[in-house]
C-alpha cells in the first residue's frame, strides 16, 4: 500500500471520531470542520515520520487541542482557506439539548473541556487520558468532576446529576 | 429536557457525527499548501500581539474612505528583493533603521537592516539556519531577536507548546552573538537591562547578558513556583514589547506577588493575593498589578483584581455577573484599567473600571466573541469581531471601522490602511481622517513609526514615507 493509500485509509478510519473530539471542544460546525482538515493536513505533511507514531490519533488531538485554544490563529486559518477551498457542505441544526450542552462547555476552562469530551464522546478511561494528556490520574479526576460541576452550574435546572460512571 | 450528561453527550455525538467532512484528498492537498498558507496564520497571530489593532481588511460597498482615489504615497528608496518567494516576512522598526526577517521556500530563514530614511542595506542578508517556521523579528536598542521554531509539529503530547529557538543577533552588524530555546509557554521579560525568562518547564528564573548570553542572576524554582512573570510598564514604555523600568513581578502558585529589581534579582517586596489559576492574565503599570481571576470555584463568576505595589494592599475592583467571562484587561490610562466583559452568548461589552473608587466609569459594546485592545495618551484601540473602535478617555467613540486596520500613529493621530491601500491619518481629538496617499496594495503586516511605514511581502519589503 502507498502513503496515499494508507493516509486516506487511516483518514476513513479516524477523521469522524477527531470531528467528534473537535465539535466537543469548541461547539462549532465549522470550526469543527476546519480543524479537522487543518489536523490532518498536517499529518499528511509529515506522514512519513507520523506513521511510525504509537497513537497517532492522539497526535491529531494535540494539534485539535493547539489550534482550538487560540481563537485567532483559527480565525487565521479559516481566512486563509476561504478563497482556496470549496466551503464544506452544511450540517444539520443541532438538538436543543445539544444547544444548551456547547453553551455549557463554553464556560469551562479548556483542560475540563478536554477532559470531558475524550470521556464521554471518545470513551477514554481515566487512565487513558491521563496517559494521553501526561497528568496524573487523580488530576483527569478532577478536571472531570469540575467539568462536571462545571456543567451543573450551568445548565443549572435542566441538569440532574448523574451516578457515577465508571470511568476507570 | 435531559437527564443527565450521557444523553446530552449522546446528543452532541450524534450531532458531530452528521458533520460534513471534506474527502482525504482535500486534507493531502491542503498540507502541501500548507506552507504559504501557514505564513498568513502566522499573520493574523502576530497582529493580534503588534501594538495597535488590525482587522480583517475586506472591501466594503459602502465604506467611505477620507478623500476619494488618494494619490500614490511616497515610496522611499527602492524595494528590497529577497530573491524568491517567502513563506513569511516580518519587520521591526528600531530608531533609524529597520529589520526584515523572512523564511524561504526551502525553510532558510534570513534578515536584513536597511536604513528607515533611505532604505539603503546597512548590513546584508544573514542566514540564522533552516527551520520549520519563522515567527517574527524584534529589534531592541540592544539586541535584535530572531524567532524560529525548529519543528512545529515535534512535541510530546504531554506538550502543547511547539520549540522555539531565540536568535539573539547584534543589531550593529546582525552578527549572531548567542541563542536560546524557551517554549511558548515561557515567560519573557525583554528589559532595557537584560533578558528574564522563567522556565515553565523548570520554574528557574534566569537574567541574561544581552551581549554575551551570560547569566547576570538566577533564582531557583523554590517551593512555590513563579507562575507569572511580568515587567512593571511605566506610561512612558510606548513599545509594549519592551520594558525601561528596574523592576519586575513574579505571581507564584500559592499567590504570593514578588516585586524584585530586574537589574540583579532581587527581592524589594511581597504581599498575597489568592492563588492563580492557568490562563489568567497580568498587567503591571505604573506600580500597580492587575489580574482577572474566579472569585471561588473553577465555575465562580470572574472578577478583576488591583494590587498596589507600594503597599501590597490588594482589592477586587470588578465582579463580573455570573456565567460572564473576562478575557483580557489592560491599563487604559493612570488609575484606570480595562477589560474585556462577554456573556455566554458572546456578547462583549468593554468596560473601564477607576481603581480607586472601584466605578465603572464607562462601557462599549464590542460585537461578540471577546475583545483586546491597547491604550495610549487616554485613548483606547479596541479590535474584536465587529473591527476596530478608537474609544476616548470619557468612553466617546472617536472613530470606528470595519475594513482598516488601525495603528498608532503619534502623540494625536493614528493610521488607518485600507482594504484598496489607502493610507489615511486619523485624528485623535475627533477622529478626522486625512489621506496621505496610496499604496499598490494593501499589506497587512506593515509596521511604522510617525514619518515612515515599512511593508514587508512575500518577495520584497519597501518603505512609504508618511510625510509626503
Amino acid at each position: 500500500m502507498n502513503a496515499v493509500d494508507e493516509f486516506d485509509e487511516f483518514y476513513r478510519d479516524t477523521s469522524r471520531r477527531l470531528a467528534r473530539y473537535a465539535y466537543g471542544l469548541t461547539g462549532d460546525v465549522a470550526d469543527a470542520q476546519d480543524l479537522v482538515q487543518e489536523a490532518y493536513a498536517r499529518a499528511w505533511q509529515r506522514w512519513r515520520r507520523l506513521s511510525g507514531y504509537e497513537d497517532q490519533e492522539a497526535w491529531l488531538r494535540l494539534v485539535v487541542n493547539r489550534l482550538s485554544a487560540d481563537r485567532w490563529r483559527r480565525l487565521g486559518v479559516r481566512r486563509a482557506r476561504a478563497a482556496a477551498e470549496p466551503p464544506p457542505r452544511p450540517a444539520a441544526p443541532p438538538s436543543e439539548n445539544t444547544v444548551l450542552l456547547i453553551s455549557a462547555m463554553r464556560a469551562l476552562p479548556m483542560v475540563h473541556r478536554r477532559a470531558l469530551a475524550l470521556h464521554y464522546l471518545l470513551d477514554r478511561s481515566v487512565a487513558e487520558i491521563a496517559a494521553e494528556t501526561g497528568a496524573s490520574t487523580g488530576t483527569v479526576k478532577s478536571w472531570l468532576s469540575r467539568g462536571r460541576t462545571g456543567l451543573a452550574a450551568a445548565l443549572g435546572p435542566a441538569y440532574e446529576p448523574e451516578g457515577v460512571r465508571d470511568a476507570h | 429536557m435531559p437527564t443527565d450528561l450521557d444523553d446530552l453527550f449522546g446528543d452532541l455525538s450524534r450531532t458531530a457525527d452528521t458533520i460534513p467532512l471534506a474527502p482525504a484528498e482535500q486534507a493531502r492537498r491542503r498540507g502541501r499548501q500548507r506552507n504559504r498558507n501557514q505564513a498568513l496564520v502566522a499573520a493574523a497571530v502576530v497582529a493580534l500581539v503588534a501594538v495597535g489593532v488590525s482587522v480583517a481588511v475586506r472591501p466594503r460597498p459602502h465604506e467611505t474612505h477620507p478623500a476619494g482615489l488618494a494619490p500614490p504615497l511616497t515610496e522611499v528608496g527602492s524595494p528590497f528583493e529577497f530573491g524568491g518567494r517567502a513563506t513569511f516576512s516580518l519587520s521591526s522598526i528600531d530608531d533609524d533603521r529597520f529589520f526584515t526577517g523572512w523564511r524561504a521556500g526551502d525553510g532558510t530563514v534570513k534578515v536584513v537592516a536597511a536604513n528607515l530614511h533611505s532604505n539603503q542595506v546597512v548590513w546584508p542578508a544573514r542566514t540564522i539556519g533552516r527551520f520549520d517556521d519563522f515567527s517574527g523579528v524584534t529589534a531592541l536598542p540592544q539586541a535584535l531577536l530572531v524567532f524560529t521554531v525548529p519543528d512545529r509539529d515535534a512535541v510530546p503530547l504531554n506538550d502543547t507548546n511547539p520549540d522555539r529557538e531565540i536568535h539573539v543577533l547584534d543589531p550593529a552588524d546582525g552578527r549572531e552573538r548567542w541563542k536560546f530555546k524557551a517554549p511558548v509557554a515561557d515567560d519573557l521579560l525583554l528589559d532595557d537591562k537584560v533578558l528574564v525568562r522563567t522556565s515553565a518547564q523548570t520554574g528557574r528564573t534566569e537574567a541574561f547578558d544581552w551581549k554575551t548570553g551570560a547569566t547576570r542572576w538566577s533564582l531557583p524554582p523554590g517551593d512555590d513556583r513563579p507562575a507569572y512573570t511580568v515587567g512593571l510598564r511605566t506610561a512612558d514604555d510606548i513599545n509594549l514589547t519592551r520594558f525601561t523600568g528596574d523592576r519586575m513581578v513574579q505571581v507564584t502558585r500559592s499567590g504570593q506577588v514578588r516585586m524584585l529589581n530586574v537589574a540583579d534579582g532581587r527581592l524589594l517586596r511581597t504581599t498575597t493575593i489568592p492563588a492563580p489559576r492557568e490562563g489568567y492574565t497580568f498587567v503591571a503599570y505604573e506600580g500597580w498589578l492587575y489580574n482577572y481571576e474566579r472569585s471561588g470555584a473553577v465555575d465562580s463568576p470572574f472578577r478583576v483584581r488591583a494590587t498596589d505595589l507600594s503597599t501590597g494592599n490588594t482589592s477586587v475592583v470588578f465582579d463580573a455577573a455570573a456565567r460572564h467571562t473576562v478575557s483580557a484587561l489592560w491599563p487604559c490610562g493612570s488609575g484606570r484599567i480595562c477589560l474585556s466583559d462577554a456573556d455566554l452568548d458572546q456578547n462583549t461589552l468593554v468596560r473601564t473600571v477607576e481603581v480607586a473608587s472601584r466605578k465603572q466609569l464607562w462601557q462599549v459594546e464590542a460585537g461578540r466573541g471577546g475583545a483586546f485592545g491597547s491604550s495610549m495618551r487616554g485613548y483606547t484601540l479596541l479590535g474584536g469581531s465587529d473591527g476596530a473602535t478608537v474609544i476616548d478617555a470619557n468612553g466617546r467613540s472617536v472613530y470606528t471601522t470595519r475594513t482598516e486596520s488601525l495603528d498608532w500613529l503619534s502623540d494625536d493621530a493614528l493610521l488607518a490602511v485600507a482594504a484598496d491601500g489607502t493610507v489615511s491619518r486619523l485624528q485623535l481629538a475627533d477622529g478626522r481622517p486625512t489621506a496621505l496617499g496610496r499604496m499598490p496594495m494593501a499589506i497587512n503586516m506593515c509596521v511604522n513609526n510617525e514619518t515612515r511605514m515599512v511593508c514587508p511581502s512575500e518577495t520584497e519589503v519597501r518603505v512609504w514615507s508618511l510625510t509626503g
